[in-house]
């Protein structure tokens, strides 16, 4: 992609024999915000950790067209990330760690630090080891943005949020975007609120990616289906219509999952006589377990 | 730089701050023992020679004899008897300081920022040769003062009693020895020519045990204090005796483990970086140990930096 501000070729990296990460490539659009979406120990963390320059891979990573083994260290600058982990030094006081932070960029909005810690309800002065796992990220994502980011890089970073600050959170971010044109790059589980923000989603499993795209031709492309027929449907016939990806008997009659095209499938299926037939629109949360799969004991 | 050599100094300040206050202490009880030595010393030449004059002793301290076992009871307390303290320090604080920034996560973060590798190393190396200098700096400079105050309260009765019996008249005695001790032992700069190797010395230590920090950074707190007690006692046993221990009439004694190299390194005063005090040089600083010790710490601090550099695949 031409205007692609991190892009990742055929990455591979392994754990021993245990290969984390199989060919992956994606790229990142400038501007955009861009979810990273997969199960546990799918590779997200550790995709994120290559495009930092954490750890060492084959193939190509590039992020602002330079590859990021060669003087990476200069890249950072326009990089705000925050790690699925707390890396905060437990004896500063959040103020100094704000300040902390700001000499490695050698600019800091303290104001606009200021002015996020207040919606997140975070006194400054405290030391960060007497913060809740909530505040410590609302922090690291402070830190973050504290520094006016090219790019922002989240992994995981609402899972010690309430529900408030998770909406703080994804206001904060889609400002970031909207007013700064920052590049925001988010690995999250919780796909509601990819769904509020994300206008890109790139799904990774078994360390290898299974879709990239905007998010909205995702949605416009799965549906769901349901439909009921006049006659005996043999439900291998409806499995031959091109662009469906599951079909489930349903009592009288059909549900039906659209992967790809859902027009055609909805005139295939038209052809067949429906008594009835509804389209559904699903959401993030339903196209993830589609793509990916796996038994999902809620559903059952 | 700086932000990152405070953060350290910060991050580690309850060991520094334990480490001097004890080497301090030790400095200052060593010197209310050494004290009494010398002056036994000083009383013992007048008492063997009651007909000693104040230019007879005079002319003992300037044939240097004097001199040269005050300079020594004063290096080898101070050096030889911290040693173990400082020793233990350097050791735990190489270990800690990228082992608190694992613990933490922390170490993630200064790797994500942008500064180089090589910067976040050697702020820690820097921390690490800041404490140990102050660690090795502040008792050197505060035990003359430690001695100084010692003579004056306790000892000027004892001296101003066995001068009585001798043919110097007892004030011009003490002022005699009071300007001694006054000017005892020798300038800050031959303190700080003498102390510049052991702090090297001590830097390397600190900067191996950084680089086993590195190395053992997923393991157990345990191996990790097991590994640096079999590096405490391998070092002792090199100092107390591959390269001999002070003997008697300032001989040493042959060490049990004899290097090829031994009188070599004796021969430069490289035994000074492995912490024997007894090439300590108050008039410059050893040239050739000052060097290899920079040349050791370098190459450390390239190894270190290429384990962080590879570290997931260490």
């Amino acid at each position: 992609m031409e205007n692609s501000i991190i892009e990742l070729r055929e990455v591979k990296k392994n754990f021993g024999v245990f290969p984390a990460l199989k060919e992956v490539s994606f790229s990142v659009p400038q501007g955009s915000i861009t979810g990273f979406v997969g199960r546990n120990g799918a590779g997200k963390t550790t995709t994120i950790r290559t495009v930092m320059g954490l750890m060492n891979y084959e193939g190509s990573v590039k992020v602002k067209g330079k590859e990021v083994r060669e003087g990476y260290a200069l890249l950072r600058e326009g990089i705000g990330y925050m790690p699925e982990t707390f890396s905060l030094y437990p004896y500063f006081s959040c103020k100094e760690m704000i300040k902390f932070n700001g000499k490695f960029f050698g600019k800091i909005d303290y104001n606009r630090a200021k002015e996020y810690a207040e919606i997140f309800e975070l006194d400054l002065n405290k030391k960060i080891k007497f913060l809740s796992k909530g505040l410590k990220q609302a922090l690291s994502f402070i830190i973050a943005v504290s520094t006016n980011p090219e790019i922002l890089i989240l992994d995981e970073p609402v899972s010690g949020m309430d529900p408030i600050a998770r909406n703080n959170f994804l206001k904060i971010l889609s400002e970031q975007c909207g007013k700064n044109g920052t590049t925001i790059f988010y690995s999250s589980h919780i796909l509601e609120d990819l769904e509020k923000i994300a206008d890109r989603i790139v799904i990774i499993h078994k360390g290898k990616i299974l879709l990239e795209g905007e998010l909205d031709n995702l949605k416009e492309n799965y549906k769901r289906i349901a439909v009921v027929f006049k006659d005996a449907i043999n439900k291998k016939d409806i499995e031959r219509i091109e662009g469906i990806k599951r079909v489930e008997e349903d009592g009288n009659g059909f549900l039906i999952i659209a992967k790809r095209n859902p027009k055609n499938v909805l005139e295939q299926l038209n052809k067949l006589n429906p008594l009835s037939m509804d389209t559904y629109d699903m959401n993030l949360n339903d196209i993830f377990k589609e793509i990916v799969g796996g038994k999902d004991e809620s559903t059952n | 730089m700086k932000a990152l050599i405070k953060k350290e100094i910060r991050e580690h300040k309850w060991m520094i701050i334990t480490g001097t206050i004890i080497t301090v202490l030790y400095s200052f009880v060593t010197a209310l023992l050494r004290a009494k030595t010398i002056m036994g010393c000083v009383t013992d030449t007048i008492a063997k020679n009651p007909n000693l004059t104040l230019s007879q002793l005079s002319q003992i301290e300037k044939s240097s004899e004097l001199m040269i076992y005050f300079s020594k009871t004063f290096f080898s307390s101070v050096f030889i008897n911290s040693f173990p303290i400082v020793l233990i320090i350097a050791i735990a604080l190489g270990v800690s300081v990228i082992s608190y920034e694992e613990k933490n996560n922390t170490f993630e973060y200064l790797l994500t920022r942008p500064v180089n590798n090589a910067k976040i190393l050697a702020s820690k190396f820097t921390a690490g040769i800041i404490a140990i200098s102050l660690m090795v700096l502040t008792p050197v400079l505060l035990y003359p003062a430690g001695m100084r105050c010692i003579v004056k309260t306790f000892i000027s009765k004892r001296v101003v009693s066995i001068i009585g019996t001798s043919k110097i008249d007892p004030a011009s005695a003490i002022a005699f020895i009071k300007g001694n001790i006054k000017a005892f032992p020798v300038s800050l700069s031959a303190l700080l020519y003498a102390s510049v190797p052991y702090i090297l010395g001590f830097s390397i230590i600190f900067a191996f045990a950084l680089l086993g920090g590195i190395l053992l950074r997923k393991h157990s707190s345990f191996l990790k204090a097991s590994i640096a007690i079999i590096v405490y006692v391998v070092w002792a046993i090199l100092w107390a005796y591959a390269f001999g221990t002070p003997g008697a009439n300032g001989k040493f004694a042959t060490g049990l483990i004899k290097l090829p190299i031994n009188s070599t390194l004796r021969k430069f005063g490289f035994n000074v970086l492995f912490l024997n005090s007894n090439y300590y040089n108050l008039h410059h600083i050893p040239l050739l140990p000052t060097i290899f010790g920079i040349i050791a710490l370098v190459g450390l601090f390239f190894i270190s930096h290429f384990v962080i550099v590879h570290r997931d695949k260490i």
